[in-house]
């Protein structure tokens, strides 16, 4: 495609050259003929007619500074006309046209020649000044190797580009060929510059890649822990009904294989809504929602339960606290973290709910006089099936906050750990409803 | 418990369909079955039942066409939808379709068969939903004045808690799952991972002076009950 596409180049280029160099010889002779013929054939008639020819040069010149003439007898002396001594011709342009320099008051110019014998055997040489057309024919002659030349640069140059462009398309054509193959998605495109499109291209491509590998590693890292975690319970609940061959069984024994399998499907429900909401797909159900009242309908839900640990809440809001939002979700985020703060925090103390506003942000917070979580497990615990030390003897799957989280990120809201010493902040900041 | 209902149950997978069928015998219902769709919505419009329990995904029409054609033609019959379509959207378009309460499989038939009778009670009794003054032995509950006596002593409850017990005896005589409190009391779609409704009751209980849980029930692994007899 790319030598195609050099090869036209190549020969439209040619084809202009040779036109312009054959245009610009023909017509040069031609005009100069055409005139020096023109001049002999009006003196034939005049001569013909018996008259003196002298009076008629004298005219023409002044007429036209381009022509001479030079008049002489068959022996060839000097009759008339302004060319005396018989100039020697320097070059010949055609048969009968000769090239000669004679002086004019530009210095010695080139000089179109024809000699015409009468019938009295007198002849007549016809000059015509052609320094003009050799200049400016040479002119043509240069200005067009000059385009010839640049012809054959930008050929040399879009051989070039194409053979670039299409080899770079080509590769990248490999490597998605081989990523299809291999299904390898850690393959990138290679960017070797950065000022062109295909570059930017790439670089488009290789986000694309990117985002799609984390995709692939969540999905995968997602389902890695889901058989790791299930095989616990499963492998439990298999024994369990091993165990139950030949036996009689009870009411006792299925209640508890139901809640094996119970708590199997709990697991897989809450891990199913945290990627329903991962990826989206509740966003039909945003609509304008107060945190304020959320957050207090949450503690009004759990203050029985807070109660029965003879724990308090402190609660503190103010109004202003609109976001856009999933009311459902978002109560069960605050369901979660309140729930994790009961969980940790010890008898007889308080947790703290904040709900208001801060600079340009929503804020929100409970805050517990648990244990708190070290800095080193901060991150870890947002992950699905992580169990802190502090939580492994507690219920729970391990899934509470992967669920905040995704719920948060659902609502461009950002959740953080602070230390409240003692306790733990589980701080949620939101953008304010627009 | 709950008087006799005839219930249509429209269910393609036979698994479900027989599970569904058995129980819904013992708890002594009359049942028909259908397979798919079109024989569903026929028996439907032709039959008179109490409820139906209509699969949403079914061969030949689908679940939603089916309620939208009833309503249609002004068949008010209460119907529960199975799905294992969970998401609260999914759940919404169903509501919206004309379905009366939405249960996601897998689910627990002690759920399933608390609603369906929930449902059935709401359809049979429509002078109930007006009732203002509920009964339940020497309870007295005014929803007008919202207050609640028992044994002639008025007893203090707050908001929540007077709706907590309103659902109860609304539903008297039939299991209330604690699902269905979550949903009908709080309005809330999810799990909460600990046992708050437990709690609740627990001091509602307390407040009504039910301190052997004869007033309110715990029926195990399922839900509560405020008994008829009472």
């Amino acid at each position: 495609m790319a030598l195609l596409f050099t090869v036209l180049l190549a020969v439209s280029a040619a084809i202009l050259g040779y036109f312009v160099i054959d245009f610009g010889r023909r017509d040069f002779l031609k005009e100069t003929k055409a005139a020096i013929n023109n001049e002999v054939s009006i003196l034939t008639i005049l001569k013909n007619g018996q008259e003196t020819l002298i009076p008629y040069f004298k005219r023409r010149i002044k007429e036209d500074p381009d022509i001479r003439f030079r008049y002489e007898d068959k022996s060839g002396k000097f009759i008339g006309g302004t060319i005396d001594p018989k100039p020697k011709h320097v070059q010949k342009i055609t048969e009968e046209v000769l090239g000669y320099e004679l002086d004019t008051s530009n210095g010695k110019q080139v000089f179109a020649g024809k000699t015409h014998i009468f019938e009295d055997d007198s002849q007549i040489i016809v000059f015509r000044n052609v320094h003009n057309l050799i200049k400016s024919n040479e002119r043509l002659k240069h200005l067009t190797w000059v385009i010839i030349l640049l012809m054959f640069l930008v050929v040399l140059v879009s051989f070039g580009i194409s053979h670039f462009v299409v080899s770079r398309i080509n590769r990248i054509g490999a490597i998605a060929q081989n990523i299809v193959e291999t299904g390898d998605l850690s393959q990138r495109l290679s960017i070797d510059s950065r000022w062109d499109d295909l570059s930017n291209l790439s670089e488009i491509l290789n986000g694309f890649l990117g985002k799609i590998e984390d995709l692939m590693n969540g999905v995968r890292e997602v389902s890695n822990n889901i058989a790791h975690d299930l095989r616990t319970p499963l492998s439990g609940l298999r024994s369990d009904i091993e165990a139950l061959k030949g036996c009689i069984v009870n009411d006792y024994k299925i209640e508890s294989l139901l809640s094996d399998v119970d708590r199997i499907l709990s697991l897989f429900h809450a891990l199913l809504r945290i990627t329903n909401i991962e990826k989206g797909k509740y966003s039909q159900f945003m609509r304008e929602v107060d945190l304020e009242k959320i957050v207090k309908d949450i503690a009004d839900l759990y203050e029985p339960v807070a109660e029965e640990k003879d724990l308090s809440f402190e609660i503190q809001t103010s109004p202003g606290t609109k976001v856009k939002g999933d009311g459902d979700l978002l109560s069960q985020l605050f369901a979660n973290i309140i729930d994790n703060a009961i969980k940790f925090c010890p008898k007889g103390s308080v947790i703290r709910v904040y709900a208001g506003t801060e600079k340009n942000q929503i804020v929100t917070f409970i805050e517990d006089q648990g244990p708190g979580i070290p800095d080193q497990e901060k991150e870890n615990v947002f992950k699905h099936f992580y169990r802190g030390d502090a939580s492994r003897s507690t219920p729970g799957n391990g899934l509470g906050l992967s669920l905040v989280r995704a719920v948060a990120e659902r609502h461009q809201a950002r959740v953080t750990l602070e230390n409240a010493s003692p306790g733990l902040r589980v701080k949620v900041s939101f953008q304010p409803y627009q | 418990m709950a008087k006799s209902m005839k219930i249509l149950i429209i269910e393609d997978d036979s698994k479900i369909r027989a599970y569904v069928e058995k129980g819904l015998k013992e708890a002594g219902h009359v049942v028909d079955l259908a397979e798919e769709g079109e024989t569903g919505l026929h028996l439907a419009s032709t039959e008179k039942y109490d409820v139906l329990i209509i699969d949403r995904m079914l061969p030949k029409l689908d679940g939603l066409s089916i309620i939208k054609t009833l309503r249609g033609s002004g068949n008010l019959t209460g119907v529960m939808i199975l799905s294992s379509l969970g998401d609260v959207d999914d759940r919404v378009t169903g509501l919206r379709s004309g379905g009366d309460d939405y249960l996601i499989k897998p689910f627990a038939f002690i759920e399933l068969l608390a609603r369906v009778e929930a449902i059935g009670k709401r359809a049979s009794f429509p002078q109930f939903a007006q009732s203002t003054l509920l009964r339940a032995g020497d309870m007295e509950m005014d929803l007008l004045s919202r207050k609640v006596r028992r044994g002639g002593k008025y007893i203090d409850l707050q908001a929540r808690e007077f709706r907590l017990l309103e659902y109860l005896m609304k539903f008297k005589g039939q299991l209330v799952t604690r699902t269905m409190l979550l949903e009908g009391v709080w309005d809330y779609h999810f799990d909460p991972q600990t046992s708050v409704i437990d709690v609740h009751i627990s001091r509602l209980r307390k407040k009504l002076g039910d301190t052997n849980n004869n007033l309110i029930m715990t029926v195990r692994g399922a839900g509560y009950i405020i008994e008829d007899s009472f």
